[in-house]
């Protein structure tokens, strides 16, 4: 039974923040991405799986079988760094049975029909009901882009948002 | 003079590449075959990747992409567009291997990339540790 250390929603999946903050901050020794594109793209797979520092496995996983994965045993071993590149891949698997209790959003890029809210993240309707929708159901959602920074609770996020 | 159009491309986090620039300037004179697509923080990774792409597609196939950081964004993207266009990819841009490529168009109009990489890769060293290791040989 692997030990999800950290679940995190990041548009840039592995990169700067990630290998260098926050792998060490939860101590996590295996990275689980999930995403049906990458999973079935060979060439960015391997790019990531390169660039992991030593020690640290690296699995890109399709939401289905990134499901059945978190059901077999929680991704097989280690201290699990969750990583996915939006909320909706978040709300997909989470409604599939992935019941994560806590979710940090750390990086969602822009676009014509989003707002910024916090740093660089930004939300669109979609991402806010996800917000909405996962808190009612008791997980915890903060937005934090490094540990340096205070996490900011959904409440004040989703105010800013409608502000 | 240079003879051919081949160009070096930095990416770097928050665009230091192009302070690295001025810095060589310094020693070289003008070097307007290197440019810079910073990676800004408000970047997604696809408009970065699309910014990269256009960029690289007008580069000539003997050009050079340096970036900063293995494992970052910088570099995750250059190695898709390495292997789209053909063209090198070294991340762990530093001074001495910016200079070394530099100083290789500017004379040869050409890059020597073994010589580039081995001078980023020779380019650390405990300097007081060596200077007193010779002290010690010659003493």
């Amino acid at each position: 039974m692997g030990k999800i250390v950290l679940t995190r929603v990041d548009s840039r999946l592995i990169h700067g923040q990630v290998m260098t903050k926050w792998v060490n901050q939860v101590q996590a020794n295996k990275i689980v991405i999930v995403s049906d594109e990458l999973a079935n793209d060979e060439f960015m797979k391997s790019i990531y799986l390169l660039s992991a520092p030593a020690g640290i496995t690296v699995d890109c996983l399709t939401a289905a079988d990134a499901v059945k994965s978190y059901k077999d045993d929680v991704f097989g071993e280690g201290r699990i760094l969750l990583l996915l590149p939006s909320l909706q891949v978040l709300e997909t698997i989470f409604n599939a049975g992935v019941k994560v209790d806590s979710v940090q959003v750390g990086g969602l890029g822009g676009g014509p029909s989003r707002k910024v809210v916090f740093q660089n993240i930004t939300l669109d309707d979609a991402d806010a009901k996800v917000c909405e929708d996962l808190s009612a159901q008791g997980v915890s959602i903060v937005f934090q882009t490094i540990p340096e920074d205070a996490p900011q609770d959904v409440a004040t996020i989703l105010k800013k948002y409608r502000g | 003079m240079s003879e051919s159009n081949a160009e070096i491309l930095l990416l770097t986090h928050g665009g230091w590449g192009m302070s690295l620039v001025k810095g060589i300037e310094m020693l070289l004179g003008k070097v307007d075959f290197v440019h810079e697509i910073p990676l800004e923080p408000s970047y997604t990774l696809p408009e970065y990747m699309q910014m990269v792409k256009e960029h690289a597609e007008a580069m000539t196939p003997d050009s050079l992409i340096l970036t900063d950081l293995i494992g970052g964004t910088t570099s995750n993207v250059a190695a898709v567009v390495g292997n789209q266009t053909g063209i090198k990819v070294f991340c762990g841009l530093n001074a001495p291997m910016l200079l070394e490529a530099c100083v290789e168009l500017q004379n040869d109009g050409a890059l020597d990339f073994d010589a580039v990489l081995a001078a980023g890769q020779g380019a650390c060293m405990d300097v007081v540790a060596a200077v007193r290791s010779t002290m010690a040989q010659k003493a």
